[in-house]
């Protein structure tokens, strides 16, 4: 049987087809089916879709961390700031998920203390000798009492600062520190 | 078609959202590995963080213990008066390891924030650790003990210097690696005035310990700072050759008021080991530590 014949004897069923009709009842069921597999394609590809963006949001979150930066809005006006690394163990520890990555190649985030220069409290100091450094949380107008500037709208943020107290209880100096992530 | 674009979009939001908070700022939080502190801070209010004993080479075999009190007088121009007085237990055993109990309502122009905070600082130059303790955290922050370092040669015109070295851990957080030196230094410049006039005062006993006093007087000439007349500050100390310690002091400079310091209740028995260690229920928390060295001061 050559394909013409073939072509020619479905056109000669389709031409005798042409009034036929099929009933109400299955026309319903046929479309009812129809619509069902449009759906169910439909949730197949939101599916696929939300499971991509979930896994680029869990990569995303795994190898960048949260970064916690007190005080940055004091930033601008540090002068003479100094970097000095601050170990990334606290939010290692706050975040299990980093612990299986210490011995990936993956660079964790290192979180860095940014210091000012020490402020004289007092001007002219008696000599220092031995006393106590005291890490405290402060107004960022604080800043201002050593001549530093501070934005107006940025007068209570928070921000940390050593003391450097003499053993007679009398402060010297200050400066003033923010973290930043590296 | 319509709900696939929604979902789309939300996710794409989520992401986004997720993304940008990579880069958001805490403006309230501590430093990590520290008690955090949150919440708003009042004006010229301070919270307190963390602590530690700096200075000096330990002190071997001269333990004592005593009350040191910190009282700071400002007299204002229509009379008034404002006074802060702060109190603290100190001990030191024969092997040079330090403790000191304190509240702290007030350091120099702040003032904490509600209650003052209670503070144990101990220092173990044996061990090589400092601690700060939270009593009602029962947190105790471990340190490296931080050492004072040589002064470099003083600025012209300096009148004092604070220095203090810290031998930190090199490498990353936890992986040994070799000692690093941090260095806080301030040469405090004072106002370009006459050199200070040094008085030695002789000797007195001060709370059953021989003193030795002297005197500094520091004139600041009129004309210097906009004075009418010359303003003298006056720090006058009373040491202990034998404790090594501050056991009186009076220092006035009438532009900040008058502070006086004494040593009480002097005892020269050696303090129960027990006080220069941890207590069993405390946490204890290692510190970050200072991985980056500074260039040594000019």
């Amino acid at each position: 049987m050559n394909e013409d014949r073939v072509l020619q004897a479905l056109k000669a069923l389709a031409d005798n087809d042409r009034e036929s009709e099929a009933s109400a009842k299955v026309e319903e069921r046929v479309l009812r089916g129809f619509h069902r597999h449009r759906a169910r394609i439909r949730w197949h590809w939101a599916g696929v879709a939300a499971l991509a963006a979930g896994v680029a949001i869990v990569a995303v979150l795994w190898t960048n961390g949260p970064r916690k930066v007190a005080v940055d809005s004091a930033s601008p006006v540090i002068p003479q700031a100094r970097k000095l690394a601050r170990p990334s163990a606290a939010p290692v520890a706050a975040l299990p998920r980093h612990a299986a990555l210490e011995s990936s190649p993956v660079r964790r985030p290192e979180t860095r203390e940014v210091v000012t220069d020490f402020f004289p409290l007092m001007n002219p100091a008696p000599p220092f000798e031995r006393g106590q450094i005291l890490r405290v949380q402060l107004p960022a107008a604080a800043m201002q009492t050593v001549g530093l500037p501070v934005r107006e709208d940025h007068l209570a943020d928070p921000i940390e600062a050593d003391v450097v107290v003499g053993e007679e209880g009398m402060p010297r100096a200050i400066r003033f520190v923010r973290f930043d992530v590296q | 078609m319509k709900t696939l674009k929604r979902a789309a979009l939300l996710i794409a939001s989520a992401t986004v959202a997720l993304a940008q908070q990579q880069n958001m700022i805490f403006t309230t939080s501590g430093p990590p590995g520290m008690p955090g502190l949150s919440g708003p801070v009042g004006a010229n209010t301070f919270a307190f963080v963390s602590g530690e004993l700096v200075g000096g080479n330990p002190v071997k075999g001269a333990p004592y213990s005593g009350n040191a009190v910190t009282e700071n007088v400002q007299t204002l121009a229509d009379g008034n008066r404002i006074v802060n007085r702060t109190t603290a237990a100190v001990y030191r055993d024969g092997e040079g390891r330090e403790r000191r109990d304190q509240s702290l309502p007030t350091i120099g122009p702040f003032a904490a924030q509600g209650a003052p905070p209670k503070t144990i600082f101990i220092s173990d130059p044996v061990a090589g650790v400092n601690y700060s303790l939270n009593p009602d955290k029962k947190i105790a922050i471990k340190l490296p003990v931080p050492k004072m370092g040589a002064f470099p040669p003083k600025p012209p015109g300096a009148q004092a210097d604070i220095m203090v070295q810290r031998i930190g851990v090199g490498g990353p957080a936890g992986v040994p690696g070799e000692p690093r030196v941090m260095f806080f230094n301030k040469s405090v410049i004072g106002p370009a005035s006459a050199p200070p006039t040094v008085e030695q005062l002789g000797t007195k006993v001060v709370e059953g310990v021989q003193a030795e006093g002297t005197r500094t007087t520091i004139t600041i000439p009129a004309g210097q700072i906009g004075n009418d007349k010359p303003i003298q500050i006056v720090n006058e100390v009373w040491r202990s050759p034998e404790l090594q310690v501050i056991v009186q002091s009076q220092h006035t400079d009438p532009r900040m008021g008058s502070t006086t310091y004494s040593l009480e209740n002097i005892s020269r028995s050696d303090p129960s080991p027990a006080l220069f260690q941890v207590p069993a229920d405390y946490t204890v928390k290692d510190s970050p530590v200072f991985q980056k060295a500074l260039p040594p001061p000019q």
